[in-house]
C-alpha cells in the first residue's frame, strides 16, 4: 500500500461573509490553536499558506510570530503558497501574479529563511493555463489545487499529475478529490477510504487534508488522536503526518509515470468571472496604474548613475505597500465578487489607497522628467515667464507633455481639460485636434482632444493654443476621414454611420445595433444576417452568486430596446454616435467613438441597472466556418471551443472564422471585464451580472437584498476587426493601447538638457512587450525589466534602454515571460519574479 | 515540402596574428587618429559597454568600433540582419581584447593593433559549400588519424602542424561515424551532380570508404566476433590516457587489459581475453600500411550507447548509399549490423564486456529503466533500441529483428518514449535543479538519430504518429539550439515541421560557422549585449543564442548557451558542419 500523507491545515478565508478584521482575528486564533497542537503532539505537522496571514501575526502578535519561526525552523510548521493570499487564479493580471510571488517570497525569506516551493490554492475557482509559468517564476515547482471538482471536470487527472502550462513549463500538481477540511471521525474515515482507493488505483502516494476550515480552526485534538489511532491499529503506519513539500519530494522519488495535463483547470463558479463589477474594474485599473507609475518612477530615477542614489530616488517601499493592497484583494472570495456587501467597502478603500500611491508617484516622476525638457521657445518663453498673468492676451502656446507607458510607439487621442484653437507638436507642425464636450458645464465646457504620435515608453511635448474667444465653437465638422452622420429617412427608423480611415460602422437606429461593420483596409464586412453589438439581457434567477453548477448563461430574457440614436461629434479628431437603450427598469447609454487612425471602435458605456437577477451581455454574431474563440490570459492567450460555456479572460476575447476572404475575426476588448461566452459563432462580452451578494446555493430567505451590479456602472469596450488569427494580428497591441492611455501634464517654458520628445526603451520584436519596469527590491538600484511574448511565436528581440545604459538580445519562447535585472553598469542578468534576491 | 534553406555566399572572418614589429604589418596602423564614436541612440545592442568604445574606423558603409573589450563591426546595410553587428574577441579573433588602433586592409578586412599583438582580420566572401570543403580539408589534414576523426591537440598554440600523437579518446568511434555519414552524403551529392564515373566522384568514394573502413575496424578490432564494438583504437605508439578500459592485442590471439585507474577499480587490470576472431584484411590496412601489425593495436572497451547509435545509423546509410556502387562491402555491413544488434539482444538488451558485465552507458532493458539512474534514460534508450531493430531489419532482411521489435512494442517500449518530458520534470525535482540544468546536451544527438531512423523506417501510421509525438517532446529542448543537424533531420522526419523550424536561424548557423575549428576562446558571458542566467547549481548560461563564430566551438554534445573555454591547442573535427551541410544537400533542403 502506498503512503498517505496527512496534511494538517486550516483553510482561512480572510474575507467572505465577514470583513478582514474578523478574518485577521481568526488567523490569530487558528495559529494559536496550531501552535498548541504542535506542543501537544510530537510528529504533528501544520501547513498553512498566505503571507498576509503571517504579516498580521508579525504586526499584531510578535510573540506568536517568534513561536512560528521556531516551528518553521524545526520543519513542523510548513509554509506553502509563496503568495500573499490564495487568489482567484484566472483574473489577476500577469504582473499581479508576479507581485504575489515577489513580496511574499521575500517576506518568507527575510523572516523565516525559507522560500515556498509548493503553490497552494485549494479553494480557488479554476486555474489559468498560465499558472505553471507564474508559479515557476516565483520559485515554486509544485502545486496543490482542488477546483474544479471531478464532477465538474472529470477529465483532469485524479491525484498527482504533471501540469504543462501555456508556455510549456511543467510542474508537479496534486488535485484534491473531495475536500481540504476532513474533520471528525466520519469525515476522516471517508477521506482515508478515498485516499487509499486512489493510491491503489494510481499506484502513487496520496495526500489527505484534514482540519476545520473556511473560517479557520485547523486540526483538532480529536482529529489528530483519531488519525494516530487508525494509523497504528489499522494502517500499519502508512499514514504520515507531513506537508505538501515532503509529499511531492517522495512522490518524485518514487519515479512514477504521471499523466500530463496541457490545458487550463476549469470550470467552477463561472458566475464569479462577472459578479460584482466594482472589484473587477478597480483591479484592472489599479494593476495598470501601478505598473505604469512604477515604469515612470524608474525612468525618473535613472538620472542617478549610482545604484544607492537611484534606489533612494525611486524607492520601492510605497509601491510594495500598494501592491500588498492589490494582492490582498486578489483573494478568491473578494476578486470573484462573492463576498458579502460590506467587504466591498473595504475593497474600494484599499484600491483607493493603492491608486493614490500610483498617481502621486507617477505625477512626481512626470514632473521630474518634464522639468528637464527644454521647452523654451525664443520670443515666447520669456514673454510668458515675464508676464504670467493673463491680461486678456493669451496668444501663446501652452506646453503639454504627454507620456506613453507602452513599449511601442502609439498614435492615440489625448484629452486635456481645456479648449484650444490650435495644437502643434514639438517641431511646430499642426496636429489634428477637436474641441469636445467636457464633463463640466462651467466656462467653455469644452476639452481638447488631439491625435498624438508618441514614442515607445516616452514622452512628447505638444503646444496648445488658447482659443480666441471665451466660448469658442465646439469643433466644427470638417471634411476628412473621421465623420459620423445620420442617413436616410426617419431618424428613429433609419441608420447612422461612423467611420474613419480603417472602419465604417452603420447602425440601425431602430435597434441601436450595428448593421454593417467594414474593415476598410480589407473591404471585409463583418455583419451577416444578424446585427452585432446587441445588448442582450439574460435571466439569472436560477443561479447563486457563484453560479454553482451552472456554466452557461443562455436564458435570454430579451434585447434592450433602443430609445434613440444621435450624432454627438463628427471629426476631425474623432466622431461619436450615441445610443440609448432600456430594458425593464434598466438603462444603458453607449457612445461609439472612432478617432482618427484608430483600429478599434471604442464604446463608452453608462448603465443604470435596476433589474435583479439579470446579466447584460453584448453580442457579436459572425458568419463563417471553422470558428475559433481566443482569449487573453496572463502573458499570452488560450484557444477554447465555441461551446457557449462562460469563460474567464483578461482584456480581450475574440472570435475568428473562415470565409470567402480567408480567416478574419472580431476581438472585443474591455477595460474592466473578465467574462465572455461564445455559443457557436457568436462572441458575447458579459458586461454586468446583477445577483445577490454572497448568495450561496440560492438559500434565500424572503428579504430585501442588495445586488452586486445594481445602480450606476461605467465601463468601456472596444471592437477590433482583424485578418488571420487574433494573437498574430494587432489585437494584443490594441488591447494594451485600450487599457493604458497616455497621461499628460502641463509644463512651463524653461531651458533643459532633454529634447522635447524622447523614448526610454526600444524593443525590436513587435510580439514582445514590456510588462514591468521597476527598481529591484533589494535597494541596489538595479533595474528590473520584465517582458513577454504575445503571439505564440518564438522570437529573438533586441532590448535597448539608454537610460539604464543597457542593450541586449533575448530569445523568447512562445508566450514566455522573462525578467531581467540590469546593474549599474548596464549588464543584464536573467532572473525571475524574485529578482535574484532569494 | 517547399522548405529551403538558401545559403548565399557571405563574409567569413579569418584572423592571422603578427608581432607588432612584423614587416607585414602596415605602417598605417597608428595609435592616433581614431575618433571616439558617437553611440547615443545606437539602434542595436553592442557587445561592449558604450563607454568602453574608444575609436572608430569607417570603411565605406562599415564601421569598425574599437573598444577596450574587443572589436565590433557594424554594417547597417548588411545583406542579413544577423550580420549587421559582428563581434571579434580574444583569443579566437584577436590576441587580446584591448584594441588600440585600426586601419583598413584594402579589401573588406581590417588590421587591428591590440595590447600584445597585431591581428589581420580578413572578411572573405565564402559560399557554404566552399566552407564545407575548407573545413573538411583542415580536419583531414590535421585531425584525421587513420581515418578516424574526433579532435586533435597541438603542442604549439594555433600551429596546426604541431599536432601531437593522439592521446585522448572518448566517443572517438561515434564522432568518426558522424564524420563518415557526412562523407557519404557528400559522395551521394557528387554522384548525383557529376555522375558515378567522374574523377571527383570516384575520389569522394575512396575517401568515404576510408572512414567507413575506420569505423568498421572498431567493430572487429576486439576480436571477439560477438558484435562488441570498441569505443576507439590506437597504436602502441600513441599514449594511453588514464581514463577508461584498454586492451592490448597480443600475438597469442589474446588481448590483455592494461592498467588504468578504472581497470584496477573494476578488477580487470591484467585480465586476458580471447581476440582471435579475424579482422578482415581491408579493415587492417589503415594500420598495416603504416607498418603496424595486429598485436600493435590497442582498443578501448567502455563503449556507450552513443557509439552504437551513431555506428548503426552510419551502417544503415552505408548500405543505402555505398553498397550499390561498392557491393563488396555489403556482406560486412550485414554481418556487422546483425552482430551488433544480436549482441545487444542476446545479452538482455545490454552491451557486455569480455567478462559479461554491462558497460556503464549501454543498457536498453527494463531492469535498467527501473533504477534511479536508468529511469530518466528510459524513453531515449527505448527509442534507440527500437531504431536499432528497424535498422537491422532494413539492412539484413532477417525476420528475427521484426519479431524482437514487436515484442518490445508489447512490452511498452514505444509508450515509454512518450514519458521523456514528464520524467525529466520529475527528475529535475528530485535533483533540485531546473529542467534546463538537467538536460544532457549529448542526448540531443542520440535522440535525433533514433527518432530520425524510427520516422524513416516505420511504416505503420499509428506507430509513426507516436514517434513523431515523441520527437516533438524532444524538440522543446532542442529547438532553441537552432542546430542544423537537429533541425534538418526533424524536417525530414515530421510532417509540418517546416512550420516550426526557423529557416533564417538555420541559415545563420551555416553562414556564421567559422572557417577553422581551432577552439580558441571568445568573450562570452561578459559581453554587454547578452543576459546571463545562473542556475541552481551555479552554472552560468547566456539566454540568447549567439552565432557559431561568436560562441564556443564544440561537438554537438555541449550546451551552446554555456561557455566552453576551448583552447588554442585543440582542433575539433568538422563533422558538425559537414554532416549537416551534406545531409541538407543530399535531401534537397539546402540551396546554395
Amino acid at each position: 500500500m502506498q503512503d498517505i500523507y496527512l496534511i494538517g491545515n486550516a483553510h482561512l478565508d480572510p474575507v467572505w461573509l465577514w470583513r478582514w478584521q474578523e478574518g485577521a482575528a481568526e488567523v490569530l486564533q487558528t495559529f494559536r490553536s496550531a501552535l498548541d497542537r504542535l506542543s501537544e503532539y510530537d510528529g504533528f505537522v501544520f501547513t498553512c499558506s498566505s503571507a498576509r496571514y503571517y504579516r498580521w501575526v508579525k504586526e499584531l502578535r510578535p510573540d506568536m510570530f517568534e513561536e512560528i519561526k521556531r516551528r518553521v525552523s524545526e520543519g513542523r510548521w510548513v509554509i506553502v503558497n509563496g503568495w500573499s493570499v490564495q487568489p482567484d487564479c484566472n483574473m489577476p493580471g500577469a504582473e499581479g501574479f508576479a507581485r504575489q510571488g515577489l513580496y511574499s517570497q521575500l517576506f518568507y525569506h527575510e523572516n523565516f529563511g525559507v522560500k515556498c516551493t509548493t503553490g497552494y490554492n485549494v479553494d480557488s475557482f479554476g486555474h489559468s493555463h498560465a499558472l505553471p509559468q507564474m508559479l515557476k517564476n516565483s520559485g515554486m515547482d509544485c502545486y496543490v489545487m482542488m477546483r474544479p471538482s471531478p464532477e465538474e471536470n472529470p477529465d483532469i487527472p485524479k491525484g498527482a499529475f504533471i501540469w504543462r502550462g501555456s508556455d510549456g513549463t511543467e510542474i508537479l500538481t496534486y488535485r484534491i478529490q473531495e475536500s481540504y477540511t476532513a474533520n471528525g471521525k466520519k469525515s476522516i474515515d471517508a477521506a482515508i477510504e478515498r485516499a487509499v482507493g486512489l493510491a491503489e488505483e494510481t499506484g502513487t502516494p496520496q495526500m489527505l487534508f484534514y482540519g476545520v476550515g473556511n473560517h479557520g480552526g485547523g486540526p483538532t485534538k480529536g482529529d489528530i488522536e483519531y488519525l494516530q489511532k487508525v494509523n497504528e491499529e489499522e494502517l500499519g503506519g502508512r499514514l504520515k503526518f507531513s506537508s505538501p513539500d515532503e509529499y511531492f519530494l517522495r512522490l518524485a522519488e518514487a519515479r512514477p509515470d504521471l499523466p500530463v495535463w496541457n490545458d487550463e483547470l476549469q470550470h467552477h463558479a463561472s458566475g464569479c468571472y462577472s459578479a460584482t463589477s466594482l472589484v473587477k474594474q478597480l483591479n484592472r485599473k489599479t494593476e495598470s496604474e501601478l505598473v505604469n507609475a512604477e515604469k515612470w518612477s524608474t525612468v525618473a530615477a535613472l538620472d542617478q548613475p549610482d545604484g544607492a542614489l537611484r534606489a533612494a530616488s525611486g524607492g520601492t517601499a510605497d509601491f510594495a505597500a500598494a501592491w500588498d493592497k492589490v494582492c490582498f484583494n486578489h483573494f478568491h472570495d473578494i476578486m470573484c465578487g462573492c463576498s458579502f456587501m460590506e467587504a466591498y467597502d473595504d475593497v474600494r478603500n484599499t484600491y483607493g489607497v493603492a491608486l493614490d500611491v500610483a498617481r502621486n508617484r507617477q505625477f512626481a516622476a512626470f514632473v521630474k522628467i518634464a522639468s528637464k525638457i527644454d521647452t523654451w521657445i525664443d520670443g515666447v518663453g520669456d514673454t510668458v515667464n515675464a508676464d504670467r498673468h493673463y491680461d486678456g492676451s493669451r496668444d501663446f502656446p501652452r506646453p503639454m507633455v504627454v507620456f506613453n507607458p507602452l513599449s511601442f510607439p502609439v498614435r492615440v487621442p489625448v484629452r486635456v481639460y481645456h479648449p484650444s484653437r490650435r495644437v502643434t507638436d514639438e517641431k511646430g507642425r499642426d496636429v489634428i485636434f477637436q474641441n469636445v464636450r467636457s464633463s463640466r458645464s462651467n466656462d467653455s465646457h469644452l476639452d481638447t482632444v488631439f491625435i498624438a504620435e508618441l514614442p515607445a515608453l516616452g514622452y512628447r511635448t505638444f503646444h496648445l493654443y488658447w482659443p480666441e474667444e471665451e466660448s469658442p465653437a465646439a469643433g466644427l465638422p470638417a471634411p476628412g476621414p473621421v465623420c459620423a452622420g445620420m442617413t436616410g429617412g426617419d431618424p428613429e427608423d433609419g441608420s447612422c454611420y461612423i467611420e474613419n480611415q480603417n472602419i465604417r460602422a452603420v447602425f440601425e437606429t431602430k435597434t441601436g445595433t450595428i448593421s454593417s461593420f467594414v474593415d476598410k483596409n480589407t473591404g471585409a464586412e463583418y455583419v451577416g444576417s444578424k446585427n452585432i453589438a446587441v445588448p442582450t439581457v439574460i435571466d439569472d434567477h436560477d443561479t447563486d452568486t457563484w453560479a454553482h453548477g451552472v456554466f452557461t448563461f443562455h436564458n435570454v430574457k430579451g434585447v434592450m430596446g433602443c430609445r434613440g440614436m444621435q450624432v454627438v461629434e463628427t471629426g476631425p479628431a474623432r466622431a461619436v454616435v450615441r445610443a440609448e437603450y432600456r430594458f425593464g427598469s434598466s438603462f444603458l447609454w453607449q457612445d461609439f467613438i472612432l478617432s482618427d487612425g484608430a483600429r478599434t471602435l471604442r464604446v463608452k458605456c453608462k448603465a443604470l441597472w435596476n433589474d435583479p437577477f439579470t446579466v447584460l451581455k453584448m453580442a457579436f454574431p459572425l458568419e463563417g466556418s471553422d470558428a475559433v474563440s481566443t482569449y487573453e490570459i496572463q502573458n499570452g492567450f488560450i484557444k477554447r471551443p465555441c461551446s457557449g460555456t462562460e469563460e474567464p479572460a483578461l482584456t480581450w476575447g475574440d472570435l475568428t472564422v473562415s470565409g470567402s476572404n480567408g480567416r478574419r475575426g472580431l476581438a472585443v476588448i474591455t477595460d474592466s471585464k473578465y467574462s465572455y461566452d461564445c455559443p457557436g459563432t457568436e462572441l458575447r462580452l458579459t458586461c454586468l451580472r446583477n445577483v445577490i451578494f454572497a448568495d450561496h446555493f440560492s438559500n434565500r430567505p424572503d428579504a430585501l437584498f442588495n445586488f452586486t451590479d445594481e445602480g450606476l456602472q461605467r465601463f468601456e469596450y472596444g471592437v477590433c476587426p482583424h485578418s488571420g488569427e487574433a494573437e498574430t494580428s494587432s489585437v494584443p497591441a490594441e488591447a494594451l493601447i485600450f487599457n493604458n492611455r497616455p497621461d499628460t501634464i502641463p509644463e512651463s517654458f524653461h531651458k533643459g538638457c532633454e529634447p522635447q520628445s524622447k523614448s526610454f526603451i526600444s524593443v525590436s520584436a513587435p510580439n514582445v512587450v514590456l510588462q514591468a519596469m521597476k527598481l529591484c527590491e533589494d535597494g541596489s538600484g538595479d533595474v528590473i525589466l520584465r517582458l513577454y511574448e504575445t503571439s505564440g511565436r518564438a522570437v529573438k528581440t533586441a532590448i535597448l534602454c539608454d537610460a539604464a545604459d543597457c542593450g541586449f538580445w533575448a530569445d523568447f519562447a512562445p508566450n514566455e515571460v522573462k525578467t531581467f535585472r540590469v546593474d549599474a553598469d548596464g549588464k543584464a542578468a536573467e532572473t525571475d519574479f524574485l529578482e535574484g534576491i532569494c | 515540402m517547399d522548405f529551403k534553406i538558401k545559403l548565399a555566399p557571405s563574409f567569413e572572418r579569418k584572423s592571422t596574428f603578427y608581432l607588432p614589429n612584423d614587416s607585414a604589418v602596415p605602417a598605417g596602423l597608428e595609435t592616433t587618429g581614431l575618433q571616439k564614436p558617437d553611440l547615443s541612440c545606437f539602434p542595436y545592442p553592442l557587445p561592449s559597454k558604450k563607454s568602453e568604445y574608444t575609436g572608430e574606423l569607417r570603411v565605406g558603409p562599415v564601421r569598425w568600433l574599437a573598444a577596450s573589450t574587443g572589436l565590433t563591426r557594424y554594417e547597417p546595410e548588411a545583406a542579413f540582419e544577423s550580420d549587421i553587428i559582428q563581434y571579434f574577441s580574444a583569443t579566437r579573433d584577436l590576441a587580446d581584447n584591448e584594441v588600440l588602433a585600426l586601419c583598413p586592409d584594402g579589401a573588406d578586412g581590417v588590421w587591428v593593433r591590440t595590447k600584445t599583438a597585431v591581428t589581420h582580420i580578413e572578411m572573405i566572401k565564402t559560399g557554404a559549400r566552399e566552407k564545407a570543403e575548407l573545413l573538411r580539408e583542415e580536419s583531414l589534414r590535421y585531425v584525421d588519424r587513420r581515418g578516424m576523426l574526433s579532435e586533435r591537440y597541438l603542442s604549439v598554440p594555433r600551429v596546426l602542424d604541431s599536432r601531437v600523437p593522439y592521446h585522448h579518446s572518448d566517443n572517438d568511434g561515434g564522432f568518426t561515424a558522424a564524420f563518415a555519414l557526412g562523407e557519404m552524403f557528400r559522395y551521394a551529392v557528387l554522384r548525383r551532380e557529376k555522375g558515378v564515373d567522374a574523377p571527383e566522384t570516384k575520389q569522394a568514394l575512396a575517401e568515404t570508404l576510408r572512414h567507413f573502413d575506420a569505423c568498421m575496424l572498431l567493430c572487429y578490432i576486439c576480436g571477439r566476433g560477438d558484435g562488441f564494438v570498441a569505443r576507439t583504437c590506437q597504436t602502441r605508439d600513441e599514449p594511453i590516457p588514464d581514463a577508461g578500459i584498454f586492451f592490448r592485442r597480443q600475438a597469442n590471439g589474446k588481448a590483455k587489459c592494461l592498467v588504468t585507474t578504472q581497470s584496477v577499480e573494476e578488477g580487470m587490470a591484467g585480465v586476458e581475453v580471447d581476440c582471435s576472431h579475424p579482422i578482415p584484411e581491408r579493415f587492417r590496412k589503415p594500420y598495416t600500411d603504416l607498418g603496424y601489425d595486429d598485436d600493435d593495436m590497442i582498443f578501448k572497451t567502455d563503449t556507450s550507447s552513443d557509439e552504437i547509435t551513431l555506428h548503426l545509423v552510419h551502417l544503415y546509410f552505408a548500405n543505402e548509399i555505398l553498397v550499390p556502387d561498392c557491393p563488396e562491402i555489403a556482406p560486412y555491413i550485414k554481418e556487422t549490423v546483425s552482430a551488433i544488434v544480436g549482441h545487444i539482444v542476446d545479452h538482455g538488451f545490454r552491451l557486455c564486456n569480455c567478462l559479461g558485465r554491462s558497460t556503464t552507458w549501454a543498457k536498453w532493458n527494463e531492469e535498467y529503466f527501473n533504477t534511479p539512474l536508468g529511469w530518466p534514460d528510459g524513453p531515449l534508450n527505448c527509442a534507440e533500441m527500437l531504431s536499432y531493430l528497424l535498422i537491422a531489419s532494413a539492412v539484413t532482411g532477417e525476420v528475427r529483428w521484426e519479431k524482437v521489435y514487436k515484442e518490445l512494442l508489447e512490452r511498452g517500449y514505444a509508450d515509454t518514449m512518450l514519458e521523456h518530458g514528464s520524467r525529466y520534470t520529475v527528475n529535475a525535482k528530485i535533483e533540485n535543479v531546473t529542467v534546463w540544468e538537467y538536460i544532457m546536451y549529448g542526448d540531443h544527438m542520440l535522440a535525433t538519430c533514433a527518432h530520425w531512423m524510427l520516422c524513416l523506417l516505420e511504416k505503420d501510421a499509428d506507430l509513426r504518429a507516436l514517434y513523431e509525438e515523441s520527437y516533438r517532446q524532444w524538440r522543446t529542448s532542442m529547438a532553441r539550439e537552432h542546430n542544423a543537424c537537429y533541425d534538418l533531420t526533424y524536417l525530414l522526419s515530421v510532417p509540418g515541421a517546416e512550420n516550426e523550424v526557423d529557416a533564417e536561424a538555420l541559415a545563420v548557423w551555416f553562414r556564421r560557422t567559422n572557417l577553422s575549428n581551432l577552439t580558441c576562446s571568445v568573450r562570452f558571458e561578459e559581453r554587454h549585449d547578452v543576459a546571463v542566467t545562473t542556475g541552481k547549481l551555479g552554472d552560468k548560461a547566456i539566454t540568447t543564442l549567439l552565432p557559431p563564430d561568436e560562441r564556443s566551438i564544440t561537438k554537438y554534445d555541449r550546451n551552446p548557451f554555456c561557455d566552453d573555454p576551448g583552447s588554442p591547442h585543440r582542433l575539433e573535427s568538422c563533422y558538425t558542419y559537414t554532416f549537416a551541410y551534406w545531409l541538407g544537400k543530399y535531401s534537397g533542403l539546402i540551396e546554395d
